[in-house]
């Protein structure tokens, strides 16, 4: 019962943050375009039309066409499936890893604590950038090679997150009640610490997701993210490029680069509401 | 202090960067590709001279050898020779690049840094209203935008359109060698490098300075009847900044990673560019010497971060 | 070739005669830019660099014996003659007296014995001796068995002979490496050369002096005043490095004053009034290679209805903007030995192509996809990523042999990785482009025993063909030789060719003395012009 108070509580404090209203229906929209893309256009969006080249907007192509005469609209709605799946399943991936490794650290401590750390600093104090780039071009430029290593590059800051959070709530009084009424370890982590460190968790997930889809952008622009011909936003924009284009035939960046701007922008607006939805203090001030 | 330094770097500094170049190295050696790939095409060649070359380079060997002699090398403080056609001193190939790339990421700290804290201190301190709103606003667009995009944007306002900047470079050959000519060329990289950290800095800033504000004792410093200003920039400041300097660690990563995009657009002769042909050539000494330059650095960033904390903050003691 | 190229060619043939008719004298002093994509190494040593822009330094710094013009033909430089014997197993270079290195100290015949000695020498570890190993003795000299090389003969300071053990006639042409400073350089050791510091501060006796090399940034020279064939109008010349996107940025800022550019950035570029462009044909070609190991590829009709069915005309017209050449062997327009007799152009025909494939025995399967045996018509297309005008190549290859009912699926590969694959022989087409030598033997890549075969190509007649052709010395028997073995190419198909290259130079007008008609070098002829041009204003 306290349970589902308290989430209703936090979904009013959310609600009054209009921003963060915004940012959720955007993103959901978003979504739901993504999702529903093949009934929004009849275009293929890697069929290329080299008769239909560099086409600006118009009734048969509403965004225009790019340089292999595709159409852009469908491109960026196909784009936005690819664009926001990296970033939820890089996500994913990152969670994962964070919350076993971090609750395993924050619980059992001692030994597993220093080790699990000391890798995740291995990961933490490497510039991002860099390593994507060396991984990237070894491993060859693909959809699944990108989740995995925006993925594996960034679980360690929800590791870190999540062992703070079981540090601070193994000593708390239902915690220890539960282990001293004999619930075994895993079960009082899972099961009783996890859902109180989800706050926190979402937040930095919420805010995760956003920076895979600019990582995605920024690998794409060095060739090394998502691969032609299968349309990303950062692989869009990465096309647009050549100074011609930029200057004379906006239609072909425009799409995308608002796409991501947009997307990214209220991702931040919802992760910002979570967390002062979240953040008793603000109740405070109430 | 010197002891918590030391055992730092002993401790967790030197196993780290162990691990890491161990696992680098071998993720190079088993990916696809051949440092000897640029012999590709040559007239007249024969197998043998490929053999010999990659005798020569030590490629032929198997990788925990291959690793074991480079190894070897840093120990005597030696990255080896690049294995490209010119053969220079990988040390040589670096450090001819590090001052840009030194040079940009610092400025973009500068810029970032300077701008960042007054503003989100403004933003704090009037917390709903129609400055923190806006800036709140910028802010958000600042961390949303994709930096090479923004630099895309830059440079074709500002040198194609308008052309009153360089489009790129370090600096001309032939020109006179002035401060307002070399800040001319830094102008657009440090703004698209910067771009983010000032957002950042103001956010991390602002929600610092507020969660300050709202603790007891500077409730009762109010209540007392001090004036606001007082407040906050006299007892609240300090505070507030002590988060700020370990973002400062943190955030070092995030610089060097953006500044390899940003030199790709403005031809900034940094690692960045280096770091990218060394990929594609397979060059392992450059690719081994750039990464674990990059580590340390970031390594000891983390440490003066930690310790600047130390000394901004008289209740924290390393032992 | 496309109509547009002509119009541009024919605007510049005339604008050629206005220029001569107006010829000025020329101006002394002034800095020239000339624009690089990618920046050198530091290996500015003739005999050991491999990357292209080293070769650029290398071009100014140093001169060799001979040097190649527009035409592709040798032309004197250091030596002032040559001979060859009757036999063609000699040829005898006359050195001019009083050329100076930029030391002042003089080069002659032990400088150009050095230079090629060094190459033959058991521990060089450049990649060159393939390229002189039928000098006499040069195999003897590399095992280590023999102490000199008698095919090398100094006769006196200005006078030397190289002799071979049979005739070679792509040798001539590679005489045109720079002259290394013997007195500078005997005293290491070869293995040691490739670490000497030499490789960084280069002395030749070429047009310019080599000053200053800033990695990434730009490398400066200035002008030889001994130099033995007359002073450099310009003072300074600096390659001054570019990133591909902000060319036209570069151009418009006059911050270069020459550059290559590419198809798509022509129109922006053409636009600025300040700055001429030059097209020309380039020696180089791109292809698909068919990997014949495979059965279904060691059938030439296949290989043939592949290409009847890809619109080759449509890629270079609409992809490459009309700059390209569609090719149909790999001897590009450019070189002497190039021919369209007898040479079948493979119109792009797809019922042709559906109905040879049929005849070979492939019948469309229930997905529409041919078959024959239990066999589907699919393969993979290995691409290297990088250029946008490879990948839109590769999506027009993918539909239009979809029409055909043949699948195809696209590999996008970083370069390197790419490379692998076909080293390894692990692909079943794969697409790149060859940049050629200034003689037209086709030895290293076509000869069934070499090592750029990737294709895995042989075939008796063209075999024999590419070896006389070594052996034949008289170019018009030559041009015969290499015409007959375009045809077997041409029939065989080994590799789809796709174009010949085009090129675009953009130059600013203030440059004076330029090559307005331009060879396959493009207007500056390589590099050969800088010493030449001026600079108006």
């Amino acid at each position: 019962m306290k349970q589902i108070s308290q989430s209703k509580k936090i979904w009013r404090r959310f609600c009054r943050n209009k921003l963060a209203i915004l940012g959720l229906v955007i993103l959901i929209f978003f979504v739901l375009v993504s999702v529903f893309a093949p009934f929004l256009t009849n275009y293929d969006p890697n069929r290329s039309n080299l008769r239909n080249r560099n086409l600006p907007p118009s009734g048969d192509h509403l965004f225009g066409t790019d340089d292999m005469g595709r159409d852009i609209f469908a491109r960026t709605l196909y784009g936005g499936r690819i664009s926001l799946s990296v970033g939820l399943v890089s996500v994913g991936i990152s969670l994962s890893i964070g919350v076993v490794l971090g609750a395993v650290a924050g619980f059992f401590g001692g030994m597993f604590d220093t080790v699990i750390m000391r890798i995740a600093d291995v990961f933490y104090s490497f510039p991002f950038m860099i390593l994507a780039i060396t991984i990237s071009s070894i491993f060859g430029p693909s959809i699944y090679n990108t989740m995995i290593i925006l993925g594996i590059l960034s679980w360690p800051s929800s590791a870190r997150l999540l062992r703070a959070e079981f540090l601070k709530l193994k000593n708390t009084d239902f915690a220890l009640a539960a282990t001293t009424i004999g619930a075994n370890p895993s079960r009082v982590m899972f099961r009783h610490i996890l859902p109180n460190a989800i706050s926190p968790l979402l937040v930095s997930a919420t805010l995760g997701v956003a920076s895979a889809i600019l990582s995605e952008a920024g690998l794409s622009f060095l060739g090394l993210g998502v691969p032609p011909p299968a349309p990303s936003w950062g692989n869009m924009l990465n096309r647009a490029r050549p100074l011609h284009i930029l200057a004379s035939m906006p239609w072909m960046w425009l799409p995308p680069g608002i796409a991501i701007f947009v997307i990214v922008l209220s991702i931040n607006f919802v992760g910002d509401g979570l967390r002062d939805a979240f953040d008793p203090r603000q109740v405070m001030n109430e | 202090m010197w002891r918590y330094i030391i055992r730092r770097i002993f401790l967790q500094g030197i196993p780290v960067l162990l691990g890491f170049t161990f696992l680098l190295y071998l993720i190079i050696t088993v990916a696809p590709g051949s440092p000897v790939t640029h012999l590709r095409g040559v007239p007249d060649l024969d197998t043998a001279v490929i053999a010999q070359r990659e005798a020569q380079l030590g490629i032929d060997q198997p990788f925990l050898i291959q690793y074991g002699r480079w190894l070897g090398q840093i120990l005597r403080l030696d990255l080896g020779l690049s294995f490209d056609s010119a053969r220079r001193p990988v040390i040589d190939l670096i450090g001819e690049r590090m001052p840009a790339t030194i040079i940009l990421s610092l400025s973009s700290i500068i810029l970032g840094w300077g701008i960042g804290i007054p503003v989100g201190i403004l933003s704090a301190r009037y917390q709903y209203s129609v400055f923190d709103y806006i800036i709140t606003f910028f802010a958000f667009v600042g961390i949303s935008i994709p930096s090479f995009f923004f630099g895309l944007v830059l440079l074709y306002m500002f040198a194609l359109t308008w052309n009153v900047l360089p489009a790129g470079g370090f600096f001309m050959a032939g020109e006179p060698h002035t401060f307002v000519g070399y800040i001319r060329y830094l102008l657009l990289p440090v703004l698209t490098l910067g771009l983010g950290s000032i957002a950042s800095v103001a956010r991390y800033m602002r929600s610092s300075l507020l969660e300050v504000l709202n603790e007891d004792y500077l409730r009762t410093a109010r209540a007392k009847g001090l004036r606001e200003n007082i407040v906050v920039y006299k007892h609240a400041l300090r505070n507030a900044l002590l988060p700020i300097l370990t973002l400062m660690g943190f955030m070092l990563p995030t610089i060097f990673s953006g500044a390899v995009i940003v030199e790709n657009i403005f031809t900034w002769p940094g690692l960045g560019s280096l770091a990218i042909q060394a990929l594609n050539e397979r060059n392992y000494p450059v690719i081994m010497g750039i990464n674990l330059m990059f580590a340390v650095l970031i390594f000891l960033g983390s440490i003066i971060a930690d310790v600047s904390y130390a000394f901004a903050d008289p209740r924290i003691r390393y032992e | 070739m496309k109509k547009q190229l002509v119009i541009v060619l024919l605007l510049f043939v005339l604008s050629l005669s206005v220029v001569v008719s107006a010829q000025e004298v020329p101006v002394l002093g002034g800095t020239f830019r000339y624009g690089t994509t990618v920046n050198p190494r530091g290996m500015f040593n003739p005999i050991l660099y491999t990357e292209t822009y080293d070769g650029y330094v290398i071009d100014v710094v140093y001169d060799g014996l001979i040097e190649i013009d527009a035409n592709l033909q040798p032309q004197p430089k250091v030596a002032k003659a040559w001979e060859v014997s009757e036999d063609g197993l000699e040829i005898t270079f006359y050195l001019h007296e009083g050329i100076r290195f930029h030391d002042g100290v003089e080069l002659t015949a032990e400088d150009v014995a050095y230079t090629y000695m060094t190459i033959l020498h058991p521990d060089y570890t450049g990649v060159r001796f393939g390229t002189f190993n039928m000098l006499v003795g040069a195999q003897e000299y590399k095992d280590g068995t023999q102490a000199t090389v008698p095919g090398i003969e100094i006769i006196d300071d200005y006078t030397i002979k190289f002799s071979t053990n049979r005739p070679h006639a792509p040798l001539l042409s590679s005489f045109g490496y720079g002259i290394l400073p013997a007195h500078l350089l005997a005293h290491i050791p070869v293995g040691e050369l490739e670490t000497a510091e030499f490789n960084l501060h280069p002395i030749g006796s070429g047009p310019f002096k080599f000053v200053e090399f800033l990695t990434d940034q730009h490398v400066t020279f200035e002008a030889n005043e001994e130099y033995f064939f007359g002073r450099p109008n310009i003072d300074t010349l600096v390659y001054q490095k570019v990133s591909q996107d902000t060319i036209p940025i570069f151009l418009q800022q006059n911050r270069i004053d020459f550059i290559e550019i590419s198809p798509d950035q022509f129109l922006q570029v053409s636009d600025l009034g300040h700055i001429d462009t030059y097209i020309y044909e380039a020696l180089s070609y791109s292809y698909i290679a068919f990997n014949l190991r495979q059965e279904r590829f060691d059938d030439v009709a296949v290989r043939q209805a592949i290409t009847y069915g890809f619109d080759r005309q449509l890629y270079v017209d609409l992809i490459r903007e009309g700059f390209g050449i569609v090719a149909n062997a790999p001897m590009p327009t450019a070189s002497w030995a190039y021919t369209s007799e007898g040479i079948d152009p493979y119109h792009y025909d797809p019922k042709k192509a559906a109905e040879m494939l049929s005849e070979a025995g492939w019948t469309p399967g229930s997905d529409g996809i041919l078959q024959k045996d239990g066999e589907r018509l699919e393969f993979e297309f290995l691409v290297p990523d990088g250029s946008r005008l490879t990948e839109q190549m590769a999506l027009l290859f993918q539909q239009n042999m979809e029409d055909i009912g043949i699948k195809v699926n696209l590999m996008f590969m970083e370069f390197s990785a790419a490379v692998d694959r076909v080293d390894a022989r692990e692909f079943d087409t794969f697409t790149m482009s060859w940049s050629l030598a200034v003689d037209p033997d086709p030895y290293s890549i076509w000869h069934s025993t070499s090592l750029w075969n990737d294709p895995g190509f042989y075939n008796e007649a063209s075999d024999r063909l590419i070896e006389q052709g070594r052996l034949e010395t008289d170019l018009e028997k030559r041009k015969e030789i290499y015409a007959d073995w375009q045809r077997v190419i041409n029939y065989e198909l080994p590799s789809m060719f796709l174009n010949y290259g085009v090129a675009i130079g953009a130059i600013n007008e203030r440059v004076k003395g330029i090559d307005a008609d331009p060879g396959p070098y493009g207007p500056l002829v390589g590099r050969q012009l800088l010493w030449k041009i001026w600079l108006a204003d």
